[in-house]
């Protein structure tokens, strides 16, 4: 695990000439154009579009969940596209994590259980899991809820412990695709306040996409995609 | 406004067909081969239960035959002169006969063989006792076919020799008679009423086995014995059509009794009229008596039939169980089947039914689909069955139509109405409370009834087992018990498996690595599914109960046989002294480790008081006797100990069966002398009498004065056959040699035994396959959650490799859990109902352990499963699993 606080000379991010088409010849669908862009570290990027624009191709490429096409995806100077399947299950577990639209929680676990998963993987000591666990369901503001299964949690609540459990293996880069779209507004909002604060605590890179305009405002910057291509 | 009836859009019917044909024919195919099986059931075991009939017939002999007793004739004793149509009278008295009887009885009968005989008349003669009894026996107008050695055929004497009657005798019966052609004698009744004979002629039987010969065993039979100490000779003659003019004329009328007897002829009776030709027996035998001057009926042929009928009823309700438990399985695989269709056109359904179709039409396009598929497979599975019986039962076949035809209408428009949200969980917190009561309330419901169902059906097999009336079916709520148990016990299980989950999840918690406690997330997420366990629970339960029940069947049938037989082997000879010394050369012989002779006489006539009753005698060396049982697996008897020490006058003697007043001081009537009895304990039984069993010693007999030569060879050993091949020749008059290893094979081939052990071995295979289908459908119901749920886990870093084992836990523990459960069910199953269902006694009750060995097969299935699944998984971009 590297350590947060360590300056970094390049981009957390360098994307390339990222291209990738669904389906051949006639029933192809381009997804994403010649996609390049970089995003530094410690920075919050909201990837915005209309829905079908490219925004969940684009993270599955930088989170190496899809193959692009043509192109290059350099996730803290290590080339993502030319990994294979270990190099890309140790890039999740150590370098890249998730925050789904559908919070993809364990019902059968616990709050703290769902938590602490990327630790087990991770294989940390129970000891420093428990209190790595503990510190980040204070963060999300769900202590008392650690013993709660999902089933029992509300939507933001739910939400909220997969941010954490996104953080818990103290990741460089943070994906977050729509974590917002399945909750009311003012839900959401909370939700988008405290990802953009626990990156800031944690010193995270992180890339949400969204096409929530309110929630644009708490990023860094925006990268608006439109029809596989990136705007300004 | 115009109702709208629900229609079915052809073109999506047809879409939809296209698409999910492999599963379709898969159902067709469940459906083709349950409709099959269970169809075939009916032929094959009314054919099987024709056969038990016909070989029940068979084996009762002469003891079946229907029998007229025919009047007396009047012959005015102040005015007797020879009537020579007296042969014709005895022909037309039979034809009389048969007009008599009832329609069904006459088409079953042969024809019938009219007799005339006399009391068994004592010959004159200085010198050994010679008993003989003349018989007149008419085969359709036909004497029995003899070829004559000496001499010829009796016939009439002429005038100036009447009060002469010939008389013909088989040439072992002259032998034993010391008579030979032209000889004379005089015979007297027991009122001294005499006749003379002249012995015409000595013959050999053209066929020894004739029904004509069962008239009188002592036509070839002679019977040589002792008396008041005394031996004697008992034999019969044969009268002619021509000398029984002669006979009738020279014996009062009330010496000669009339009698035609019918035996069945077992091809032509069935088993579905057996019933009813019991009933014409019993009218028969009420409607007439001698003693009103009509022909009197008697046979015990209503007795054999009822004795096959229940051990008919008996199998047919073992089938029952066996069906039962396969037909529960296949509803249940027929329904995942179903669920494996809807869930794999959620969308289009949920699509359909928030665009505003109706339940109704969603229903009636799964109906048409549904309908086509279990009308087909049914079709193709009674049409099999035609094919090879020739006929086919529905009553087991509706079942599975009606379930694989409606499953999918019922879950699809159910499922569709929940997917597209018309049934939105409430808002309200009470009001979820509420609903989660209720559910709860539903399944607490379901699940009590079941086990009432369950205890219910194990009374009613305890009280009534599973024969039923003996009418054409079984009992089949007795019959579903083990069924009943299966599902209350897969039920319990899905109750109680959440414990033992948590539990694991609880025991993985502070483990640092993930797999075990993935799994254990996973198994309490997913695994417990009710429809699966359900499955595998009752096949794996049918399974070892229908392997218990053959092996309990087949353990029966040995320790029938071996009580049947008595030993090894067994030698029935004519009563000789020469026995006990073959006895002794037997047990010289290599590989024979005891060998017992033994007196074995039916209807010996015990009495103590006012009680008497008819016993099976058994005198035998108590000693040899003990060592014989002790060296083969029958039962030991400690108490033939006893035997030896007599006490007085009174012969020691063990008994078993009949009336308690018999078990004290008892009188035995042997051979015209009285012999007192003390019973000292309680008889082994031998050779399965249905009759109480006296065994005494021999020397303790001899003692009291009575003699009784044995006639029965017992021998014990692996050496038994070969030690026989070389000592059954030294002993003449060797009626039957009995080998335990044929009585064995009879048993085992008889129809009834080997038709049941057939379905029970198609039924076990057909439940293995339908477990296997089972998982098979179940994993792939649910692997579109499982694919997303662990492409998730990969999403965090989860490594193929430990997927891989995730899933193989997730597949194969549930299994491992529901496949052990359902064999401890039919183990207990086994336990607790095995002695009301086999046909042996309770102590034959064997449970086949090596079925846990379905276990693994079932686990390796989930395994290889599971690899598949992985495979198909790992080959999928994670961006489409999650997708999705």
């Amino acid at each position: 695990m590297s350590d947060p606080a360590e300056p970094l000379a390049g981009p957390m991010v360098q994307v390339r000439g990222l291209t990738r088409t669904y389906g051949t010849d006639a029933t192809a669908v381009p997804a994403l154009r010649d996609v390049s862009f970089d995003v530094a570290p410690g920075e919050m990027v909201a990837v915005v579009g209309r829905s079908g624009s490219g925004k969940t191709t684009l993270l599955n490429l930088l989170g190496g969940l899809d193959r692009p096409d043509s192109g290059s995806v350099r996730i803290d100077g290590s080339e993502v596209t030319t990994l294979d399947e270990d190099g890309l299950s140790a890039l999740r577990r150590d370098s890249v994590s998730y925050v789904f639209q559908t919070f993809g929680l364990i019902p059968a676990l616990t709050a703290a259980e769902n938590v602490g998963v990327p630790l087990r993987l991770r294989r940390t000591p129970v000891a420093d899991r428990e209190k790595r666990v503990e510190l980040l369901l204070d963060l999300v503001g769900l202590r008392d809820h650690a013993g709660q299964r999902p089933g029992e949690l509300s939507g933001g609540q739910q939400q909220r412990v997969a941010i954490a459990r996104a953080l818990a293996g103290s990741p460089r880069l943070l994906l977050a695709d729509e974590p917002t779209g399945q909750l009311d507004t003012e839900t959401g909002l909370a939700v988008m306040s405290l990802l953009r604060a626990v990156v800031e605590s944690e010193g995270v890179t992180a890339v949400v996409a969204t096409h929530d305009a309110v929630l644009m405002a708490l990023a860094d910057r925006v990268l608006a995609i439109s029809d596989g291509r990136v705007g300004g | 406004m115009r109702r709208r009836f629900p229609r079915a859009h052809a073109a999506t019917v047809g879409g939809r067909w296209r698409a999910d044909w492999p599963l379709l024919l898969l159902t067709g195919l469940v459906v083709a081969l349950t409709v099959g099986l269970a169809a075939a059931v009916d032929p094959v075991t009314e054919r099987a239960a024709d056969r038990a009939i016909a070989a029940a017939v068979h084996d009762a002999g002469a003891s079946g035959a229907v029998v007229a007793t025919l009047p007396a004739w009047y012959d005015d004793p102040r005015g007797k002169t020879r009537d020579p149509s007296t042969a014709v009278q005895v022909r037309q008295d039979a034809d009389y006969a048969r007009q008599a009887l009832p329609a069904g009885l006459d088409a079953v009968l042969r024809p019938g063989v009219a007799w005339v005989t006399t009391p068994t008349l004592q010959v004159r003669q200085v010198g050994p006792t010679k008993l003989l009894q003349l018989a007149f026996v008419d085969t359709a107008g036909e004497a029995p076919a003899v070829t004559y050695d000496e001499g010829g055929p009796p016939r009439a004497v002429p005038r100036r020799a009447l009060g002469l009657v010939e008389v013909a005798l088989s040439q072992t019966v002259a032998d034993a008679l010391e008579l030979e052609a032209g000889d004379r004698r005089t015979v007297q009744d027991e009122q001294g009423r005499s006749a003379k004979l002249r012995v015409s002629g000595v013959f050999t039987p053209g066929d020894p086995d004739a029904e004509a010969w069962d008239v009188s065993a002592r036509l070839l039979h002679p019977v040589q014995g002792t008396a008041d100490g005394l031996p004697y000779t008992s034999a019969a003659a044969l009268v002619s059509a021509g000398s029984l003019a002669d006979l009738r004329l020279v014996l009062p009328a009330d010496d000669l009794t009339r009698r035609v007897s019918f035996r069945p002829d077992p091809s032509r009776v069935r088993w579905l009229a057996a019933r009813s030709l019991e009933r014409e027996i019993v009218s028969l035998q009420a409607s007439a008596s001698l003693s009103r001057g009509d022909v009197a009926w008697d046979s015990l042929l209503g007795s054999t039939l009822e004795r096959a009928r229940a051990d008919i009823a008996s199998a047919r309700g073992r089938a029952d169980v066996l069906l039962i438990g396969l037909l529960a399985a296949t509803l249940l695989v027929l329904v995942l089947a179903a669920q494996l269709l809807v869930l794999r056109r959620r969308d289009p359904l949920t699509m359909a039914r928030q665009r505003g179709a109706s339940l109704a039409s969603i229903g009636l396009e799964l109906l048409v689909e549904g309908l086509t598929v279990a009308v087909l497979g049914a079709v193709v599975g009674l049409g099999a069955v035609v094919l090879v019986t020739g006929s086919a039962g529905w009553a087991w076949a509706v079942p599975v139509a009606v379930v694989a035809a409606l499953a999918s209408p019922v879950l699809g428009a159910s499922w569709a109405d929940v997917w597209a949200g018309a049934r939105r969980v409430p808002a309200n917190r009470s009001a979820r409370r509420t609903a989660t009561r209720t559910r709860l309330l539903r399944r607490l419901a379901v699940e009590t009834a079941v086990l009432l169902v369950a205890a219910l059906s194990f009374s009613a097999l305890l009280q009534r087992g599973v024969a039923g009336d003996g009418a054409a079916g079984g009992d089949v709520t007795a019959a579903s018990a083990p069924t009943w148990w299966a599902v209350a016990g897969a039920l319990v299980l899905l109750r109680v498996l959440p414990v033992p989950v948590r539990w694991a999840l609880r025991a993985t918690r502070r483990s640092p690595g993930g797999v075990g406690f993935f799994v254990a997330a996973r198994i309490g997420e997913a695994g417990a599914r009710a429809l699966p366990v359900l499955v595998v629970v009752v096949a794996v339960a049918g399974i070892t109960l229908g392997a218990s029940l053959a092996e309990s069947d087949r353990a029966g049938q040995t320790s029938a046989a071996l009580s049947s037989v008595g030993g090894d082997a067994r030698i029935d000879a004519d009563p000789q002294a020469d026995l006990a010394q073959l006895a002794e050369d037997a047990e010289d012989e290599p590989g024979v480790d005891a060998a017992a002779a033994a007196r074995v006489e039916d209807g010996a006539r015990l009495s103590s008081g006012g009680a008497s009753q008819a016993v099976r005698l058994v005198v035998v060396d108590a000693g040899d006797y003990a060592a014989l049982l002790a060296a083969s697996n029958l039962a030991d008897a400690p108490q033939l100990g006893r035997l030896d020490a007599a006490d007085g006058d009174e012969v020691p003697a063990l008994l078993v069966g009949g009336d308690s007043v018999l078990r004290d001081t008892a009188s035995l009537r042997w051979e015209d002398t009285s012999v007192p009895i003390d019973v000292v304990g309680t008889a082994p039984d031998v050779d399965a009498s249905a009759a109480p069993v006296l065994v005494v010693d021999t020397d303790s007999f001899a003692a009291a004065g009575a003699v009784a030569l044995p006639d029965t060879l017992w021998v014990v050993g692996t050496g038994t056959d070969a030690a026989l091949d070389r000592i059954a020749s030294r002993v003449d008059g060797v009626d039957s040699v009995v080998r335990l290893s044929d009585e064995l094979e009879a048993r085992r081939t008889a129809p009834l035994p080997s038709a049941l052990i057939d379905l029970a071995v198609a039924s076990s295979v057909l439940l293995l396959v339908l477990g296997i289908l089972g998982l098979l459908l179940s994993a792939a119901a649910q692997a579109p959650e499982r694919a997303r749920s662990l492409g998730r886990l990969r999403a965090l870093g989860l490594p193929q490799g430990e997927v891989r084992r995730v899933l193989v836990g997730e597949l194969a523990v549930p299994v491992a859990v529901a496949a052990l459960a359902g064999w401890l069910l039919g183990v207990a199953c086994s336990y607790a109902m095995l002695g009301s269902l086999t046909a042996g006694s309770p102590t034959d009750v064997e449970v086949s352990w090596w079925t846990i060995g379905v276990v693994p097969i079932l686990v390796v299935a989930a395994v290889a499963v599971a690899v598949l699944e992985w495979r198909r998984i790992r080959r999928r971009p994670l961006s489409q699993l999650l997708r999705t």
